[in-house]
């Protein structure tokens, strides 16, 4: 294709342009970490540089390192489930990590062996470590036992490094690999290696921490537990009959009675896992509207809004369905109510019994001193965020009025 | 490497989408400030994730009102102005309204009255953190690390949440949340009122699992806790979260150089609202402890930065001239005790102060 003379112009503007962007961008922002091994005159100063190449440069995002790509890769093609339930290929997947993970820390140990230098013992003691870690050489009760010990963490500022028994660590990498061969002649060769090599170390760790987060178990399975319990707790709040303080005070309390109960069984708190809304509620001084039919009253009167007062009562139902998908079930409930409505040709006031379905609806029976019997009928909940009005209006549009 | 996720827990109040955002902003604009720190980019060593639970408190309030003012149309068109229903729907609708009662009081109130209000927003928060280290911990390059920064009555709801979610099941089929590969990171709690809100509740501060160690487990399931309280906030007075080290933390843990619990008590004013979260984050004797925390790194910002950044925010706290409002909230202060009464009586009072100021 033909370039004119124009275009050429224009495409070295952008060149130009592209550039100035570029170097002006690299003036403003500030200096990435170059995750070089750290070089200085004294330990502390080695020891400040490992800490800062922490920020990503072992096992992280700016690590380009073999051990930390390949490991990577094979996390990512495992495909190990977020629930955690690890098949034979995702334990497999896991076994053959740690191994390269143990080589690795051989291999380092080695280095360090072939040079002569300090800390050999504590290298291989780390490479040991891991290879107890693998699925083969694990049972639930080892990792039960392991669950307190701190885990592949890293604390430069207090020297600590692996898993810790009793509060003494797997290794003091400053301690044991850093000083020996550093303090004398930081700049020396020697210094050099003992530095490349806890930069390793720092590596497999960080990796080790991820292997293992990625392979828990337990986060997926509490996940679930947490995300059915609150969509329980959703429909307790929002789908069970409106609660008044009065009365979310008193199931609070049974609610609270009744984990009080399990903590005296179990010797111990009730977890959040466990901590499931009730499958019922008592009604107490419960106000509420409706409308009463009362057939001897006159013409005109005898359909009529009613303030309907639930004495006491009680509403019951079930939770159903599995894991997420849980929805409540076969809710019933019963009331000792009495009736006020404003009506010409019989009483005011009945007094009676009321049944609540699938807790949006109310009927009942209430009879006055005149022996005069009302039908009562209200709708709440599903209704609950409308006006007094529309859920009138709606009961009467059942009975076509 | 991976971002750090914080979680961000709201206090008191009507809160909604974003309500972080100038929280996150404050940290930014300090971190930034530091040279070593801010060699990784701000946006890429955090990740925020906000956990709003405003709504599980305001659905209730809602209810209350929608029901209660059907029953108070009807008594109205029936003429009735008195009696028990009356008086029943006069106490339903004391919860509803706009005023500051509604927004702040009847969220403590609920908080710490109603266990079936309560144990849902748990429950919400704890799935929330969940759901975001399930997410982090698939995408993620490197080990997940996580903090929170809890403020006001968000560090009591931080407080049962941690305490309860990595508490064991009595189910078998439900293992216990590993404190070997999730154990928090850094607990920055602002403005702590988990220990009035726990006197006669069921969990007490001091003896949960809430608190630090050289090596998490299940009694200690962080690494750090950093308790900062401003001496003129009236929220932080009422029974103030002080634990006994020699009891509450292993030996161990109280001999570590980079100290996993810190009390921060500030003293500087340099706005009015004294208890706002961005108030504490904003000075450097929050805010860096909380960075060498989460880097796990004491020198991350020296100590020739720190002296630097506490002068020249000593002499913006002077030229905001609040020495006034300093000795009415002094007043405040003394004025009351250490319950739960004296809480609310004072954040009424604070409220107050605040409107006319």
């Amino acid at each position: 294709m033909k370039t004119l003379p124009g275009d050429k112009y224009l495409h070295w503007l952008k060149l130009c342009g592209s550039a100035a962007i570029i170097s002006l961008s690299l003036l403003i922002a500030p200096a990435a970490i170059a995750c070089e091994t750290p070089t200085a005159n004294n330990v502390e100063g080695i020891v400040d540089g490992l800490k800062l190449n922490l920020r990503g440069c072992y096992g992280g995002d700016n690590d380009s390192s073999e051990l930390t790509l390949s490991v990577r890769q094979q996390l990512n093609s495992a495909e190990i489930p977020a629930n955690g339930e690890l098949k034979e290929s995702h334990l497999q997947a896991v076994e053959d990590i740690i191994q390269r993970l143990v080589n690795a820390v051989t291999s380092e140990a080695i280095r360090l062996e072939n040079a002569n230098l300090t800390g050999v013992p504590a290298v291989r003691s780390v490479a040991e470590r891991l290879r107890q870690e693998a699925p083969s050489q694990t049972t639930d009760a080892l990792r039960t036992a392991r669950d307190s010990d701190g885990g592949w963490a890293t604390l430069l500022d207090e020297d600590i490094y692996g898993p810790s028994v009793s509060n003494v660590p797997l290794m003091r990498p400053l301690e044991t690999l850093l000083e020996p061969n550093c303090q004398a002649q930081p700049t020396s060769d020697a210094c050099q290696q003992a530095t490349e090599s806890l930069e390793q170390l720092l590596r497999v760790a960080n990796l080790m921490q991820e292997v293992n987060q990625r392979a828990d178990r337990t986060l997926g399975v509490n996940l679930i537990t947490f995300q059915r319990n609150e969509i329980m707790w959703d429909l307790y709040t929002n789908d069970a009959r409106v609660q008044y303080p009065w009365e979310m005070l008193l199931n609070g309390h049974l609610y609270q009675r009744d984990l009080r109960q399990l903590e005296r069984e179990t010797g111990q708190d009730v977890a959040l896992a466990d901590r499931k809304p009730p499958d019922s509620q008592v009604i107490l001084l419960h106000p509420g509207i409706g409308m009463e039919y009362v057939d001897e009253a006159s013409d005109g009167s005898r359909f009529e809004p009613a303030v309907v007062m639930e004495w006491i009562g009680f509403n019951r139902w079930e939770y159903r369905g599995a894991g997420t998908d849980v929805r409540m079930a076969r809710p019933l409930g019963v009331s000792l109510i009495t009736t006020f409505s404003d009506r010409d040709g019989s009483k005011n006031v009945g007094h009676g019994l009321a049944l609540h379905w699938k807790n949006n609806m109310t009927t009942g029976l209430s009879w006055r001193s005149g022996g005069e019997v009302g039908v009562f009928i209200s709708i709440g909940l599903a209704e609950r965020f409308s006006t007094e009005q529309g859920r009138l209006d709606k009961i009467k549009s059942w009975f076509g009025r | 490497m991976s971002k750090h996720l914080v979680f961000m827990i709201h206090g008191m109040g009507a809160y909604k989408k974003d309500w972080s955002k100038d929280a996150q902003a404050t940290l930014k604009k300090s971190y930034d400030a530091y040279s070593t720190l801010a060699k990784v980019k701000f946006s890429d060593a955090y990740s925020f994730h906000e956990i709003t639970y405003d709504h599980l408190f305001e659905r209730i309030r809602d209810a209350w009102e929608n029901e209660s003012d059907g029953i108070k149309e009807r008594l109205i068109a029936m003429g009735v102005s008195s009696g028990l229903v009356q008086t029943l729907t006069r106490l339903a609708q004391s919860g509803t309204g706009d005023g500051f009662f509604r927004t702040h009081i009847l969220d403590v109130i609920f908080y710490r009255f109603f266990p079936t209000v309560r144990d849902p927003v748990r429950m919400h928060v704890a799935k929330s953190i969940a759901e975001a280290l399930n997410k982090a911990r698939n995408a993620s390059t490197g080990p997940v690390k996580w903090s929170i920064i809890g403020h006001s009555l968000g560090t009591a709801v931080t407080h049962d949440t941690l305490h309860l979610m990595f508490a064991s099941s009595a189910s078998p089929d439900i293992p216990p949340l590993s404190v070997r590969d999730f154990s928090l990171h850094t607990y920055l709690a602002c403005a702590n009122v988990s220990r009035v809100l726990s006197k006669g509740n069921e969990l007490s501060v001091y003896s949960s699992r809430v608190r630090p160690a050289m090596t998490p487990s299940r009694d200690a399931v962080m690494r750090y806790f950093l308790n900062a309280w401003n001496m003129f906030d009236p929220f932080t007075r009422p029974s103030r979260f002080e634990p006994v080290y020699a009891t509450w933390l292993d030996t161990a843990t109280q001999a570590a150089r980079h100290a996993p619990f810190q009390d921060i008590k500030t003293t500087e004013i340099r706005q009015k609202n004294v208890h706002a979260l961005e108030h504490y984050l904003e000075n450097p004797a929050v805010h860096i402890p909380f960075f060498r925390a989460t880097c796990d790194n004491l020198s991350i910002i020296n100590k020739a930065e720190e002296v630097k950044a506490l002068q020249a925010y000593r002499k913006a706290v002077i030229d905001a001239h609040l020495e006034g409002e300093a000795d009415e909230l002094r007043l405040l202060i003394e004025e009351h005790g250490g319950e739960l009464k004296d809480l609310l009586s004072m954040g009424y009072s604070f409220h107050k102060m605040l409107e006319t100021m």
